[in-house]
């Protein structure tokens, strides 16, 4: 029952993502300094190919952020997904959207809210 | 409702046009896939407003199938962009 | 539904995707590398076309009235443009990524570009002498 409610309001969640980012792509065309682009590292929460799957969509259908290429996991290591992001101040506040959407994701998928992220930078310095 | 489809068909022609453009200064093979990709969608669209001018009533049909098979192009594109590999 | 209630709904759905698959031609022009264009076409996509099949079902809704094979395959259509047209630009990304691609050179953090703490990049093709 908990899954149907978190997966409602993740589609809501989508939607207006979809809307506010088309928004932000046609409203920056008359300025100057239109994109930044960057792309970032994320290692994964997600565990299974159907959550990576979703995810990998998710992110993609949100106008303004594209994942270019997945790293399969180790037994050690999570799967690392590399996002190309156009309209981010920094690469800490592109970061923490990929991991909120990925927070909300993983309510639907597993019925409960997952744990803290462990290491956002990746092991980068 | 004629002269409604008439005004989004110029609009979906002038993107197509202006795709064209970007085609023609474009210096990498990737931008050529992706403005093909928006092609096909304005092709679409304009087949629809074609059909409301027409009073056809397959309109929904038509957009029905093509995006299901929209995909199929695009993944051609990327299978040439890489020489075959996966 | 009488007339004018369609015409006006068809107008403002056909109108806005239309402009947003115009917004999204023009935004090419103002990004540089095909990494970005496959970024800044998501809009056409994701909400251009979904209007245009909006548009579209309130046209077969005014000539033909109300069936449930109309409003199926309206929802068919948007579902199928939102999924396909992700997964394709996933593919597209990931080829033009493969296949070496120019990254606009100011693209930064590039973290594509140099491999991870501790990983040692051995080349299998260089000569060894």
């Amino acid at each position: 029952m908990m899954r149907v409610i978190h997966g409602i309001s993740y589609v809501g969640f989508i939607v207006w993502a979809i809307i506010t980012g088309s928004a932000t792509i046609i409203s920056r065309l008359f300025r100057s300094d239109y994109a930044q682009p960057m792309i970032v590292e994320l290692p994964m929460r997600c565990a299974t190919d159907l959550e990576v799957t979703l995810f990998a969509s998710s992110i993609t259908i949100t106008p303004g952020t594209l994942v270019t290429a997945i790293a399969a996991g180790t037994s050690t290591t999570p799967p690392v997904i590399f996002v190309h992001a156009l309209f981010e101040e920094s690469e800490e506040s592109a970061l923490a959207g990929l991991i909120d959407m990925e927070s909300r994701l993983l309510s639907m998928t597993r019925g409960r809210a997952p744990g803290p992220h462990t290491d956002p930078q990746g092991g980068r310095p | 409702m004629i002269v409604i489809a008439s005004i989004c068909a110029v609009i979906l022609a002038a993107a197509i046009i202006i795709g064209l453009i970007r085609v023609l200064t474009a210096r990498d093979q990737g931008s050529r896939a992706v403005v093909s990709d928006l092609i096909y969608f304005s092709a679409i669209a304009i087949v629809t407003m074609l059909g409301i001018t027409v009073s056809s009533s397959i309109v929904l049909d038509v957009i029905f199938l093509s995006s299901m098979v929209g995909i199929l192009a695009t993944i051609a594109l990327s299978r040439i962009l890489t020489r075959g590999h996966r | 539904m009488n007339e004018a209630l369609a015409t006006t709904l068809v107008g403002i759905f056909g109108i806005t995707g239309s402009l947003l698959l115009l917004g999204s031609a023009l935004a090419m022009f103002r990004v540089r590398d095909a990494l970005s264009r496959i970024n800044v076409f998501s809009p056409a996509t994701g909400l251009g076309m979904p209007f245009i099949v909006i548009a579209a079902f309130i046209y077969d809704l005014y000539a033909s009235g109300f069936s449930w094979s109309s409003l199926i395959m309206a929802v068919i259509a948007v579902l199928c443009l939102i999924i396909v047209s992700s997964v394709a630009s996933n593919t597209l990304a990931r080829s033009a990524v493969l296949s070496g691609q120019p990254v606009f050179r100011k693209t930064s953090p590039n973290r594509l570009a140099a491999p991870p703490e501790g990983v040692v990049d051995v080349d299998p093709d260089a000569k060894d002498s």
